[in-house]
């Protein structure tokens, strides 16, 4: 596969710079890359020292300061013991409140990132394990990428748990998740503790898939309308084989099955000439996208459909076969597809 | 109710009404009822699934509110209106509470609730009163913020107690150690003096009989040193020398510009601590030399008065001089004010005057006529007198009814001495005090309060004159009690005749001498004191600041450790940490396992590749395997022989041969 790939959305700030001009923005993006620097990428798992997790407070926290300051004030102008006992004792409660929410982030291990591929314009999943190695329990720790959160997580002592975040996708090619953070507001909502990841973990977005496709023009199965005509399939029935991860549950001879064999697999003469192959030059001119969109959706198709088949496109070629990383494969060619016309396009 | 949204608004709901309930007798009815009715509706919406009340209803409720407050306080300004404006705020947020934000602000809201109570009254009852509010609030709001399933009971107390655990030793240290700033920075609303007992700037015939008839605590002293002796114990409040035929007036309090007293004879040293009677009396023994209050400044009249009235609990330290001689020589104008009467009131008395002034040649034998005259003709000291007219009171009372209590001795004294040409005042304060035998403290109520005259002589400068001491000598040197006739009593004296009683009374008093001394009236002073008995004299607000943050700095310290050492990982068996150090020594030694080795087959390999080291590694890993996956038995002799095993092992780096080794 070629060594240089589109990112369509790269999660990154230091790839992606983003209204620059806009000082907020251009603050956060050196913040970003300085936590990158002073941390460095980082494995799976990860646990979270104490070095890496920052704490501020929230705007809640602001104004709880500010309404203290008020009662401080009060407590000075009337001289009145008590106020200052409430005073001192909520600016303890405050004082308090920013360890906690700090432990509470404090030797979390987050493991088994794990990025699902998925189709353009679709989310991608994001999945993470949290492990509470401690002996006591801790709330409310959420993930985030960007503007999006998780749920909340509550981890009793020694247990795990996922979180999942659902990464919206526009365009096709390489997902690089550059960074997840970690967070907890913990117990007030007074501070905020998190923590930057830059777990390895990266997926391929493929094309969207054509929602109206032409015929696949060489040789294959499949009908006028593109699908693969499972009657016809049936007509050319060549006999069982065992099964094979990878097969589709609609193969499965059930008759035989229930009669005790090991899942043996319908097996058809059009299959196994495995002559299908989806070819970039059979399909008439247009844009590169949507010919990238027409091949993803032969693909599903092929491979809903279960026979065997190849992909042809410029610079990759992959040879017929079945199965779901085969599927994946060739979508992933798809996805990764380039040319100049296509990079400038989008 | 078990869904999330219903539990935290009643958690908060709960809260807001424990901070609310000792603030309800002051509120207004109707801002109670409206507070009470917006909770309620608001539960009915949760409970039944109503829709929250329109914005347009909650904005015309919002300004029925505000007004509402306006009316019935005429301000927004004073400590009442502001506290009632902020409940009836508290059930506006209620009608449109709905997302966690809200909840935080009604937990705010709770918080000021909280401090206004405690700004207006700060009974004993108001700590644990305090602490368990801030506990109940803290937890609705804990509840509050929580996205998901609300905490359960058990583990939400136990966080917030924990919490505390470590909030009460930081909010002790800054209680002690936080500088503070006397006096106030800008007026503040003043909290009205309506409920607060106390002398006021008028006496009039049952002013001080009227006073006396609350047991109320005026304030407490404690003595450095010796205590004066009971006929001593002048404790001077309002100096009243404007007569007008009926009541007696203070005139404007000047500040005594230089200091025209002679201090004589004992000093004594003592610590005042007032509690609040809105008025800027401080009440000091006669006649004070020096205070630690530098708002506070004697008066003209010898009054020692605070910047501002006194509203809450008070505390200075005093050093007095009974025997002083105040104001020796007499200006002209001042002469002028203590010979002041109204024109045609008392003919009789200034008749009675000119009858002394005939018979004795000083002044100070004029004095004594009149007392003598008090004291050989039947009068009666009694808190019963009978209703004296308002044209001429003072004939009435000495020749007709002949009966009364102080005010109407010191009252007709001055007006005799200033007929007869010698300069005198009146002069109300607290006279005697009881001495509580558990805190060793004198405690004075408001039923000592009393009235007596000052005349000014040559040489003696302002004398205390006291006309009661005449009458009734017992109310000097043993107290009210003693002196009234039988069939009076003084408010609460019944009580102390019984002696178990009488000694619980005292106990609790003692109790809450401690309270307002050192919760209540710790300052400034009291917080040098503090480093003084610490071993700083001397020291100043520096230390204080130093102090504060490193013991706060420690108590977070500790607080962290805690929390750490709860949310530690469970310690590894001593095996696994056994073999893990043997790991290492082989990793060491250039033999690093590889995460998916097993132990026999790091060992075979290890066999394998350092032929060596073979005994001693299949000796361990078998052991290890035998302890880790095997039979229970002989389990502390196999890890005895682990650990000897794993501390004699020494595998040796073939990168770096020894010297012997090299030379061959």
């Amino acid at each position: 596969m070629s060594p240089r790939y589109r990112s369509p959305e790269l999660y990154s700030g230091a790839a992606v710079p983003r209204r620059l001009n806009n000082p907020a923005a251009r603050l956060r993006g050196l913040a970003r890359a300085w936590v990158r620097r002073r941390q460095g990428p980082d494995g799976d798992p990860v646990v979270l020292h104490r070095k890496r997790i920052y704490i501020l407070p929230t705007a809640l926290g602001v104004g709880f300061a500010l309404s203290l300051f008020g009662m401080l004030l009060a407590a000075m102008n009337y001289n009145n013991s008590m106020a200052f006992a409430l005073t001192f004792l909520l600016a303890g409660l405050g004082l308090v409140t920013m360890h906690w929410c700090h432990q509470n982030l404090s030797g979390v291990v987050a493991k088994s990132f794990r990025l699902r591929p998925t189709f353009a314009g679709r989310p991608a999943r994001l999945e993470l394990t949290l492990e509470n190695a401690g002996q006591s329990p801790r709330h409310d720790l959420q993930a985030s990428c960007e503007e999006l959160r998780s749920l909340p997580l509550d981890l009793a002592p020694g247990q795990s748990g996922e979180l999942h975040l659902e990464l919206p996708t526009q365009r096709r090619g390489r997902l690089v998740l550059d960074r997840v953070g970690l967070h907890t507001g913990f117990p007030f909502g007074l501070f905020r503790a998190w923590a930057w990841l830059h777990p390895p973990c990266e997926c391929v977005v493929y094309p969207a898939p054509a929602e109206h496709a032409p015929t696949p023009p060489s040789g294959g199965p499949e009908d006028a309308e593109g699908r693969w005509d499972e009657r016809r399939g049936e007509d050319d029935f060549a006999g069982l084989r065992e099964f094979r991860s990878g097969d589709s549950p609609r193969r499965i001879a059930w008759k035989a099955a229930a009669r005790g064999d090991d899942l043996p697999v319908k097996q058809f003469s059009g299959s196994a000439r495995g002559s299908a192959w989806l070819e970039w030059d059979s399909l008439p001119a247009m844009p590169v996208e949507e010919k990238l969109s027409v091949l993803c959706r032969w693909v599903l198709d092929a491979h809903a459909g279960g026979g065997g088949f190849g992909l042809r496109i410029p610079g990759v070629q992959i040879p017929p076969a079945i199965g779901p990383e085969h599927r994946h494969r060739c979508l992933a060619a798809l996805a990764l597809y380039r040319d100049s016309e296509g990079a400038t396009d989008v | 109710m078990s869904d999330p949204a219903a539990l935290r608004l009643g958690w908060m709901l709960g809260a807001l009404a424990l901070a609310l309930a000792p603030t309800v007798t002051r509120l207004p009815p109707w801002v109670s009822a409206s507070f009470a009715i917006a909770a309620l509706w608001r539960l009915a919406v949760q409970h039944y699934g109503w829709r929250l009340p329109p914005g347009w209803l909650r904005l015309a409720l919002a300004i029925m509110g505000v007004l509402g407050v306006l009316f019935t306080y005429r301000t927004f300004n004073g400590l009442e209106a502001g506290g009632a404006l902020l409940v009836v705020m508290g059930a506006m947020k209620l009608l449109e509470t709905r997302s966690r934000r809200d909840i935080q602000v009604l937990s705010f809201i709770g918080f000021f609730i909280v401090l206004m109570q405690l700004l207006h009254d700060q009974p004993i009852w108001s700590l644990p009163w305090l602490a368990l509010s801030v506990a109940a609030i803290t937890m609705a709001l804990l509840q509050g913020v929580r996205d998901g399933e609300p905490l359960p009971w058990r583990s939400a107390t136990g966080i917030v107690l924990r919490m505390l655990a470590f909030a009460v030793p930081v909010a002790l240290v800054l209680f002690l150690l936080f500088p503070r700033v006397p006096g106030p920075f800008w007026a503040m609303p003043s909290r009205t003096a309506a409920g607060l007992t106390g002398l006021s700037e008028e006496m009039s015939p049952g002013t001080i009989s009227q006073l006396i008839q609350s047991d109320e605590v005026a304030f407490r002293v404690s003595f450095e040193g010796p205590m004066p002796p009971p006929s001593e114990r002048y404790w001077r409040g309002p100096v009243l020398d404007r007569f007008d035929g009926f009541s007696w007036n203070a005139s404007e309090r000047l500040p005594l510009l230089n200091s025209r007293m002679e201090l004589r004879g004992q000093g004594y040293r003592y610590r005042i601590i007032l509690e609040p009677h809105g008025r800027p009396w401080l009440l000091a023994l006669d006649y004070p030399s020096t205070w630690s209050d530098r708002e506070a400044r004697l008066t003209r009249q010898f009054e020692l008065v605070a910047g501002r009235p006194v509203e809450n609990v008070r505390a200075l330290e005093i050093e007095s001089w009974p025997e002083a001689i105040p104001q020796p020589e007499l200006s002209p104008i001042d002469r002028h004010r203590g010979l002041r009467l109204p024109e045609g009131r008392n003919p009789r008395t200034l008749a009675l005057a000119q009858d002394f002034v005939a018979a004795t040649r000083s002044d100070a034998a004029l004095v004594d006529a009149i007392l003598a005259h008090f004291r050989s003709e039947a009068f009666v000291y009694t808190l019963q007198p009978p209703a004296l007219g308002s044209v001429h009171p003072v004939d009435e009372f000495l020749f007709r009814t002949r009966r009364g209590f102080c005010e109407h001795y010191a009252s007709a004294f001055t007006v005799l001495a200033r007929a007869a040409g010698i300069p005198a005042r009146v002069v109300t304060g607290y006279q005697g005090g009881e001495i509580n035998p558990f805190s060793e403290r004198l405690v004075l109520r408001q039923s000592e309060a009393h009235a007596w005259a000052e005349v000014w002589l040559q040489g003696r400068g302002w004398t205390r004159v006291d006309p009661t001491g005449a009458i009734a000598p017992e109310r000097i040197e043993l107290g009210l009690n003693d002196a009234l006739p039988l069939g009076e009593r003084v408010p609460g004296s019944a009580l102390r005749n019984f002696r178990a009683l009488e000694q619980l009374r005292q106990s609790w008093d003692a109790f809450n001498s401690l309270w307002t001394d050192w919760v209540l009236g710790y300052g400034p002073e009291r917080q040098l004191a503090l480093l003084a008995r610490l071993g700083m004299p001397g020291a100043d607000w520096r230390v204080l600041v130093i102090g504060l943050t490193v013991l706060v700095a420690a108590i977070m310290l500790a607080l962290t450790l805690w929390l750490a050492w709860r949310l530690r990982a469970p310690r590894e068996p001593e095996t696994v940490r056994l073999y893990r150090e043997f790991c290492r020594r082989l990793a060491r030694a250039g033999l690093a396992r590889a995460p998916q080795e097993g132990p026999q087959d790091f060992a075979a390999r290890v066999a394998a590749a350092r032929p060596v080291l073979a005994q001693p590694v299949t000796q361990i890993t078998r052991i290890y395997i035998a302890l880790r996956y095997e039979s229970r038995a002989h389990r502390r002799s196999l890890t005895e022989l682990l650990r000897r095993e794993v501390r004699a092992f020494r595998p040796r780096n073939p990168g770096r041969q020894s010297p012997v080794q090299a030379a061959r």
